[in-house]
This record gives C-alpha cells, sequence and structure tokens, in this order.
C-alpha cells in the first residue's frame, strides 16, 4: 500500500497493512520548530528549519523527515498560512531559545520595551508572543466574544486567485506525491469557541442567554462557509481526501457547553455546511476538537463526522478502550497517541513507547485509526521522546 | 423588617437561572423595602451560586449556564456591596489572580475570578503573563488572602515555582496561600511545586478558596 491508499483503507474502517501515521499534515498535529530542529540534530539532517506556521512557530516537516517516521500526510494550505502573511521570501530568524530558523519575508515582528514580540497590522497589535515564549497569542477579538451585530459581520468568500492556488497545489500533491491530501476548509470562525476570541465569557453568555442572537450569526456564517466549500471543491476536484475543520468543544473534565445546548445552537449549523460536503464530494470530514467530549460524539457523529483528532485520551471519558468498543464503528480515530501534557514532555523514551503500543493497540484493530501527537509536539519536549513516540507504533 | 415587595426565593431562582435584570430588580426593590443586605447574600444570594456549582460539578450545568448565574449574582453584589462596605463587613476574602509569565491565556482564569467573584471573594484580576514580583505586590497592595495561578501551556507551567517561590520569599508568607490551575496542572504538579492547592475548574476553585480562608 502506498500512504494514499493507507490512509484511505483506515478512514474507511479497513485494516491497512500498518498503522497510518500524520506528522505535520495538520496545523494540529505537527511539531514546534525548535523541537524539530533538535530532532534534526539527532537524525543527522542539516537543512533550514521553516516556520511555515508563524502563529504556532510549527516547522514545516520535510521529506526526510516524513520517510524516517512514515508520515502518510500532507496538508493543504493557503500560501499565507498564519496572519495573512504570504510563506515566501524566506529570510533567517532566530527563536526565542536561539534555535536557528527561517521564516517568511513578511514576518516582521516588533521588539517592544519588555522584550515581547509584538505582530502589528494596520496599526494594531494583533498578535504577541511573551519574551522567551515559544509561539504567539491573539489578541484579536472575534465578532462573537465582541458581540458585534450579526449585519456588521461579513467574512469574505475565497477568491478566485485562492481557488486557482487550491486547484494548482491539489493537483500536484495528488500526481506527485503518494500521501494523502488534507485540506482546512471550516467556516469563516469556529462556531462555537473561535467566535468567542477575545471574549469568550461574553460569547457563552451569548449562548445562554440570546439563542436568536447566536442562530443568527451562525446562519451568517456557515452560508459563507457553504459558498467556500462549493468554490474549494470545484477548484480541487477529487484530489483531497479529507476535509478539516476544527473547534474546541471540551474542557479536561467535560465540554463546555451542555449536549443540550450544542444540539440546539451548534449542530444545526455545522450540519448544515456537513451536509453540502457529504451530497457533493468524496471528502471524508475530520474534526479537531481536544478535550472531555465524549458526551457530544453522538452527537458530533450525526453532525457529520467522520473522523475525530486529537483524542484526548488524558480528559475524562475519553478512555481508548471505551471510545473505540463504542464509536469505533462510526468514527475513525486520529491521534489518541499518548498523553502529551505528561508523558510526551516529562516522561522518558521508554514511558513514551510503553503508552503508544498501549493506545495502538486498543485503536488499531479493524482500521479506524491514525496515529499522530495529541495536539501539536510542544517546544520542550526531547527530541528523543519524540523518535520514541514515533518508532513505537 | 418592612414587607419585602418580593419573595426573595425568586432573588434566588433569577440568580440560579442566571436572569441578571431581574436578579438587579429584586434585590434593589427589596435593599428599598430596608431588607438586610447581608442576609440577602448569606441566605438567598449564596446558596444559589452554591447551587449552580453542585449542578455544574453533576455536570447538569455547563460554562455558560454557570456564567450566567455568576453575572446575576455580580449585579446584585453592585448594588450590595456599598452597604456591607459602610456597616464594615468585609468579603469573605481577597484573591489576586493571573496567568502566569510567558502565558497569554485567560479563558480558564476569567472563569475562576468570575466564580470567585460570584462567591462572594473580592478578586484582583492581573490578567495575563504576570511576572511573579507583580504578584506578590498586588498580594500585599490588596492585603490577599489568596493568590491564584493559572497557566495553559506545559512550557510555562513551570513558572508557577517561581511565584511559589516568590510568595514564600516575602512578608505573605505566613498571611497568604497560593492556589494553582490550568489544564496541564495536576495535584501532583501542585505538591511538587509547593502551592497550598490545586483545583481543576472554576467551581471547585470557589470552594477551595473558602477552605482556605475558612482554615486561616
Amino acid at each position: 500500500m502506498n500512504s494514499r491508499e493507507r490512509v484511505l483503507a483506515a478512514i474507511n474502517h479497513r485494516e491497512p497493512d500498518r498503522v497510518p501515521i500524520d506528522l505535520g499534515g495538520t496545523r494540529q498535529s505537527g511539531i514546534a520548530a525548535s523541537t524539530y530542529h533538535q530532532l534534526k540534530l539527532r537524525l543527522g539532517i542539516s537543512s533550514p528549519t521553516r516556520v511555515y506556521d508563524v502563529y504556532q512557530m510549527l516547522a514545516e516537516v520535510e521529506r526526510p523527515v516524513m520517510e524516517r517516521f512514515g508520515a502518510d500526510v500532507i496538508g493543504l494550505n493557503r500560501p499565507a498560512v498564519a496572519f495573512g502573511i504570504t510563506n515566501t521570501d524566506w529570510k533567517p530568524w532566530r527563536l526565542f531559545d536561539g534555535t536557528p530558523v527561517e521564516v517568511p519575508g513578511g514576518f516582521n515582528p516588533v521588539t517592544e520595551a519588555n522584550g515581547d514580540l509584538a505582530l502589528v497590522q494596520d496599526g494594531r497589535v494583533i498578535a504577541r508572543m511573551p519574551k522567551d515564549g515559544y509561539y504567539f497569542d491573539r489578541l484579536e477579538v472575534y465578532p462573537g466574544g465582541s458581540h458585534t451585530p450579526v449585519e456588521e459581520v461579513n467574512p469574505p468568500v475565497l477568491s478566485d486567485e485562492l481557488c486557482d492556488h487550491y486547484g494548482a497545489a491539489a493537483e500536484a500533491l495528488y500526481n506527485n506525491t503518494d500521501y494523502a491530501i488534507i485540506a482546512p476548509l471550516g467556516p469563516p470562525y469556529e462556531l462555537f469557541y473561535g467566535l468567542g476570541t477575545g471574549g469568550f465569557e461574553t460569547w457563552m453568555m451569548a449562548l445562554a442567554s440570546e439563542p436568536d442572537y447566536v442562530n443568527a450569526l451562525c446562519a451568517k456564517l456557515v452560508d459563507v462557509w457553504l459558498e467556500n466549500l462549493r468554490r474549494f471543491s470545484q477548484a480541487v476536484g477529487d484530489h483531497v481526501q479529507i476535509l478539516q475543520f476544527n473547534d474546541d468543544f471540551g474542557t479536561q473534565d467535560a465540554p463546555f457547553l451542555s449536549p443540550r445546548m450544542f444540539r440546539e445552537l451548534i449542530m444545526p449549523h455545522y450540519k448544515r455546511g456537513l451536509d453540502w460536503v457529504h451530497a457533493n464530494t468524496q471528502m471524508k470530514v475530520f474534526l479537531h476538537s481536544d478535550g472531555a467530549i465524549s458526551p457530544l460524539l453522538p452527537s458530533l457523529i450525526e453532525m457529520g463526522v467522520d473522523i475525530l483528532d486529537p483524542v484526548q485520551t488524558s480528559a475524562r471519558g475519553m478512555d481508548a478502550r471505551k471510545l473505540k468498543d463504542e464509536f469505533g464503528e462510526q468514527l475513525v480515530f486520529w491521534g489518541g497517541s499518548l498523553d502529551c501534557q505528561k508523558t510526551l514532555p516529562f516522561g522518558s523514551p521508554d514511558e513514551v513507547a510503553q503508552e503508544v503500543r498501549e493506545h495502538v493497540r486498543v485503536f488499531a484493530p479493524g482500521g479506524g485509526y491514525v496515529f499522530a501527537s495529541v495536539h501539536n509536539i510542544q517546544a520542550n519536549v526531547p527530541p528523543e521522546n519524540v523518535i520514541a513516540m514515533f518508532d513505537a507504533v | 423588617m418592612p414587607e419585602a415587595p418580593h419573595n426573595l426565593h425568586d432573588l434566588y431562582e433569577a440568580i440560579l437561572t442566571g436572569d441578571a435584570t431581574r436578579s438587579v430588580e429584586i434585590t434593589q426593590a427589596a435593599l428599598d423595602a430596608g431588607v438586610d443586605p447581608q442576609c440577602l447574600v448569606n441566605e438567598h444570594m449564596i446558596p444559589a451560586m452554591d447551587e449552580a456549582g453542585r449542578r455544574f460539578e453533576i455536570h447538569d450545568f455547563f460554562v455558560p449556564e454557570l456564567l450566567i448565574a455568576a453575572r446575576a449574582m455580580k449585579g446584585a453584589l453592585v448594588l450590595i456591596r456599598p452597604l456591607l462596605a459602610a456597616q464594615g463587613v468585609q468579603p469573605i476574602g481577597r484573591v489576586v489572580i493571573g496567568t502566569v509569565k510567558g502565558d497569554l491565556h485567560d479563558i480558564g482564569k476569567g472563569l475562576v475570578a468570575s466564580m470567585l467573584a460570584g462567591g462572594g471573594f473580592e478578586v484582583v484580576d492581573l490578567g495575563v503573563d504576570v511576572p511573579a514580583s507583580k504578584f506578590i505586590e498586588e498580594a500585599i497592595k490588596h492585603s490577599a488572602d489568596i493568590v491564584a495561578v493559572s497557566a495553559l501551556l506545559t512550557t510555562t507551567m513551570v513558572g508557577m515555582k517561581d511565584v511559589v517561590q516568590a510568595l514564600r520569599d516575602s512578608e505573605l508568607r505566613d498571611r497568604c496561600r497560593i492556589i494553582v490551575g490550568g489544564a496541564p496542572i495536576t495535584q501532583q504538579f501542585a505538591d511538587a511545586i509547593g502551592a497550598d492547592g490545586f483545583s481543576s475548574n472554576a467551581n471547585s476553585a470557589v470552594t477551595l478558596a473558602r477552605t482556605i480562608v475558612a482554615s486561616a
């Protein structure tokens, strides 16, 4: 089996020749540039490390590294991955910890008096990386967080230029590589978590007390999403196998919102978009949501989610065995490798390998599983743990 | 005591269901009718928040329901606080809260701050990316009983140890406790860095804070 066939088998619930692996296919299964750099030193690979996501400071995972770890998935991204900065005109730069990297030419953060890095657009600081920090945090306020009137929310549709890029890039990846291709294209704002950026409590209280506002806002965003999905799907044809969207419905302990509120206020809107995807394309639908979301899984399946990432097994109610037994026939698990808040950064390579083997033993039988880290591999993870993690699969 | 214009159980219901307009309206009417503000707080408002917290613990309430209850509570407290202050009544405790140095995440910290305020604490929110020294300065300035520190990242959580150390090295060491929380934080981690308490969610943080001030 080649990589694409392997992933397609797994996401269609057939057991492939081996467990498919994702390293860097999405901006949620990637690796921090500093860890990646250390990893390459360990592997004797001396190419420059490119930061392709200057928001999360994620490394572009290169082919030799993908091959070393058996990665099977590649992402189809827009040319401006983060903050509208196009990934071109690469130039040298240094992370706070001294790691030499390359960043896009348009990435020009300002150093503030206290040593923080600020990213300024149109005279406003839109993101900040604290001194000695590892990535930026957004300072923008999104419509739900600012309680913006619905008529003032007018996100743009995908431009013709961007659609041309998607079409050409998808065709090139399809014809010139064997990788399974995943493309992120959710609503202009994540309908639950993302909409509350910069004003989470304001947005949560709107959900609890202003259903008409929430419904009108989500409906408008899904109208734009549908138009974008049509344009995207026309551009890429059958070259993309997986459509990704992101949201975050869970804390460590429980979903943020009740299953009832989810079904009333969030699910109908997502379902409208996903119904279109299933009716009009062959793409499988991939949802990234961290956290303890097991009470929402039946609704997510009904909503049209085929693949769940990152399967945070350390969160309450997300036990691997339970998930596989209860939902393994309807849901593909993508991630679920090990506890990335404890074992991966702080455990020994042996502990990492042991936990990975336990989880793979549960998730892999019968297909329906793609191995990946539970969210991006962070900056403090020892490279030997990364190697132990992938080599244990 | 003069007759209150509302059944005060309605105040309990208004807070529990997160109806801020009604909770303020009933509180104002009750105060106008001469009801003792401390009685309103202790007999009706805090029990409503306790019930909201209980429902949160059993996953009957979730974050949105909890936050509108806290909003309804805080709205009523705005009317009541000046009266309590005039009577010389102290808040049940003072908390200085913030996200640790290098970490800009504020959602969990914000939830805890809201719930503590709803639970009757005086809360000073220092925001995000707060250096250890700032926690201590502000805790001294506000005579805090508790310093509450949040972290979301595995890369920044280690900085909590610096706050614990700074507190132990300061004049506050005998009269101020430090509690920690955030997604990657566990009881074991809290113990390892010498924190006085850990809670895994916004509601249990209130319980923890109450236990601490009660035992002080």
